[in-house]
């Protein structure tokens, strides 16, 4: 019965990740056309002891350490104030989702304008402010070009963090706030005992999406650095291999290995997070 | 529930079955058309005679409308023959991503192609581009010489030129003398960080291009004439060594870290510095820009002693294609592109630099192009990036490390042996 879903199944994701598999286990002539040889593992070998791999690796991690935290703060904060009923709520609320409608290489092109060292926002305002005197030179620095990506990130997707966080705020009865004021609850133990853990699910979910797409994250540093100075992450290195290099065996292993990073990681929030929703939604609605 | 378990194991089953005939599948497909390196005889020049039919050349997007010009040009010149233009993108990776597409179906809808000039090798060891050495040969006389050199790989010309291009040094007629030598050049930013040198150092292509300008006009090279790695070599650290010291004493602002050539164009007009190194084209835009009148154009100085240095080739070659059904048509289109006549309007017109080097006396060309003469000297003395098949692992080799010397990660010596352990590297490529 399941048959046809699966063939398509098959079709469309599990044979471009086999034929990924089978790519990375060979190597491609770039000199003499259909050339190819088998090297077995040769292609992981020669990435999991190279040094500009492990520092993709690296820089992914940091950004993916640093943006999610800030996102789900920053998300969460907004989807508290746009839950508090005011005028103009709806109008604000469209404004606050608008960096996401944003294409991400758009968004990227404006970050650049802003954090350029002569004529950008940021370096003329700071010199103005009597801050530095000549323009910092943002995208040129190790760390300095790190924190313009994630800061380009967290301006972009913190509003969808606010968005599934205040979808999980609206389903919260308003009766259990009446009923926590009653048993003598001030603000913020009511949002600690009744509103975190009822909001745990939305805000896991959030944590398991943002991750997710911050390991494989390639438009933000593609754009503003082109990987250079320290942004280097493991979808950038992939496609600079099998793209600008044409080494179609050696990419294809570094896109391999940045799939199991991703799925290993994907596994342990599931494992962990995963039932962690489980008995919260279970908790919530005894 | 242990049913769906067991069906899902079937399921799964059937997935890997069907992938793993398809892989086989293409694994049949490969192995068959594993055919090979350039082969044929040299086009001859004398079937451009013969052209008729329709002809298509695949370049790229046409922003300025040079190549629809000269399709018009062509058509009304040639009155038995029809010549369309198709398209293949902006960007220089885009079109060759479209090349190798059309070429690997072995697809001859494209008769002559636009190549930039660091494709030559990459797809002449395809055996994708005919033989042109016989119409460089009767074409050398005019052509300059340097510009065909763009062209030579396994000691045959696979295209010919259709324009040119090189750096040029710009500088604040208001403000600095023309500088003699690169060293006189960095020390204006070193006395007053407001007249530095503006140059393309972001971690690209252009990175690479401003290191082997250097390089060369010092004397050294990456790949020496059998083409072997002799990036080691003492010149290359004293260049690193120079750049870095540009950089730390401020011959040259920071901010070029992070340019391109539009960024160093826009930074150059709004008066950051008193001397930049970009391409033709910023003379235009900069004679509408504040600094009009306010500065003037010269070649790239010596290294060390006064004369002229070495600029990096680039511009536009064109190829027949081996696939075409139409080589005489494309032959004499080629032939058109090259000849005097057209290579002067396509400098008065667009103000393209021509390969021919009669166009540079045209009065039409001096008017459209001030700077004509210093533009054919920076040609003369220019030379080629490294031709080799494998040339984008060699250029994202030196302007990784170049860029790591720049901003002080790695020492010079260290730089430059990473840099030949990296492009020794690339040449293992198979």
């Amino acid at each position: 019965m399941v048959a046809p879903a699966l063939i398509l199944m098959a079709g469309v994701a599990g044979y471009p990740v086999l034929y990924a598999i089978w790519l990375s286990l060979h190597q491609y002539s770039v000199i003499t056309p259909g050339l190819s040889r088998s090297v077995g593992l040769n292609n992981y070998i020669e990435q999991l002891t190279s040094p500009a791999w492990w520092e993709a690796v690296g820089n992914t991690f940091l950004f993916t350490a640093i943006s999610v935290p800030l996102e789900l703060l920053i998300g969460i904060g907004m989807a508290l104030l746009l839950n508090i009923a005011f005028r103009f709520r709806t109008l604000l609320r469209s404004i606050v989702l608008l960096p996401y409608a944003i294409l991400t290489v758009v968004s990227a092109i404006t970050w650049r304008t802003i954090f350029d060292p002569d004529l950008g926002l940021v370096s003329t305002m700071l010199s103005s402010l009597g801050l530095t005197d000549t323009g910092v030179v943002w995208l040129g620095q190790s760390g300095y070009a790190m924190t313009v990506v994630i800061l380009a990130d967290v301006w972009k997707t913190a509003p969808f963090v606010s968005l599934l966080v205040l979808a999980g705020l609206q389903v919260i009865p308003a009766d259990l706030r009446e009923a926590s004021q009653i048993d003598g609850a001030g603000a913020f133990r009511h949002f600690r005992s009744i509103t975190l853990p009822l909001l745990w699910p939305a805000i896991a979910l959030a944590m398991i999406f943002r991750t997710l797409d911050a390991l494989r994250v390639f438009d933000l540093p593609f754009v503003l650095t082109r990987g250079a100075y320290g942004t280097e992450t493991m979808s950038v290195l992939a496609y600079q291999t099998l793209r600008g290099n044409q080494l179609i065996g050696e990419g294809s292993a570094v896109s391999i290995l940045t799939f199991v990073f991703v799925m290993f990681v994907s596994f342990l929030y599931i494992r962990f997070a995963g039932g962690n929703i489980r008995s919260v939604v279970k908790g919530g609605s005894r | 529930m242990m049913l769906t378990q067991r069906r899902l194991l079937r399921a799964v089953t059937v997935i890997g079955a069907v992938s793993a005939l398809a892989v086989a599948l293409t694994a049949c497909s490969d192995a068959q058309n594993a055919d090979n390196v350039a082969s044929g005889a040299p086009l001859d020049p004398a079937l451009a005679k013969s052209a008729k039919g329709d002809i298509t050349v695949c370049g790229p997007t046409d922003s300025s409308g040079v190549w629809k010009a000269t399709m018009a040009a062509f058509n009304k010149a040639h009155p038995g023959t029809t010549a369309n233009y198709v398209e293949l993108g902006a960007s220089a990776d885009d079109q060759l991503q479209q090349i190798t597409q059309r070429m690997q179906t072995k697809s001859n809808q494209c008769d002559v192609f636009r190549l930039d000039v660091v494709w030559t090798a990459q797809l002449a060891a395809q055996g994708w581009l005919a033989d042109m050495s016989k119409v460089i040969d009767a074409k050398l006389g005019k052509l300059i010489p340097s510009t065909a050199e763009t062209l030579l790989y396994k000691d045959k010309y696979w295209g010919v030129p259709f324009y040119s291009n090189t750096g040029l040094l710009y500088y604040r007629t208001d403000q600095t003398k023309p500088p003699q030598t690169w060293q006189q050049l960095y020390s204006y930013g070193e006395a007053d960080a407001k007249k530095g040198f503006l140059y393309q150092a972001s971690q690209s292509e252009s990175l690479t291009v401003s290191f082997l300008e250097l390089l060369y006009s010092a004397g050294g090279q990456v790949l020496n004439d059998k083409g072997e790695v002799a990036v080691n070599s003492p010149t290359t650290v004293e260049v690193l060594t120079f750049m870095q010291n540009g950089i730390n004493k401020g011959a040259a602002p920071k901010a070029v870290l992070t340019y391109d050539e539009d960024a160093t164009r826009l930074a150059f007009e709004s008066g950051a510095g008193s001397t930049m190194r970009n391409y033709p084209y910023a003379y235009a835009a900069g004679q509408k820009s504040d600094i009009a009148d306010k500065f003037a154009v010269m070649p790239l100085p010596g290294w060390k002693t006064a004369g002229n240095g070495v600029g990096v080739l680039g511009g536009s070659n064109v190829a027949v294609s081996t696939f075409s059904k139409n080589q005489a048509g494309a032959l004499a289109m080629v032939d058109f592109m090259t000849g005097d006549a057209w290579q002067e309007r396509i400098a008065a017109d667009n103000a393209l630099a021509p390969a021919v080097s009669a166009a540079y006396d045209s009065e039409a060309v001096k008017k459209a192009m001030p700077f004509s003469q210093e533009l054919l000297k920076a040609l003369t003395s220019a030379k080629s990036r490294p031709v080799s098949p494998v040339y984008p692992q060699i250029s994202q080799a030196i302007y990784q490390t170049v860029g790591k010397v720049l901003s002080g990660e790695v020492a010079p010596q260290a730089g430059a042996t990473q840099m030949a352990d990296k492009v020794a590297n690339a040449l293992r490529t198979f």
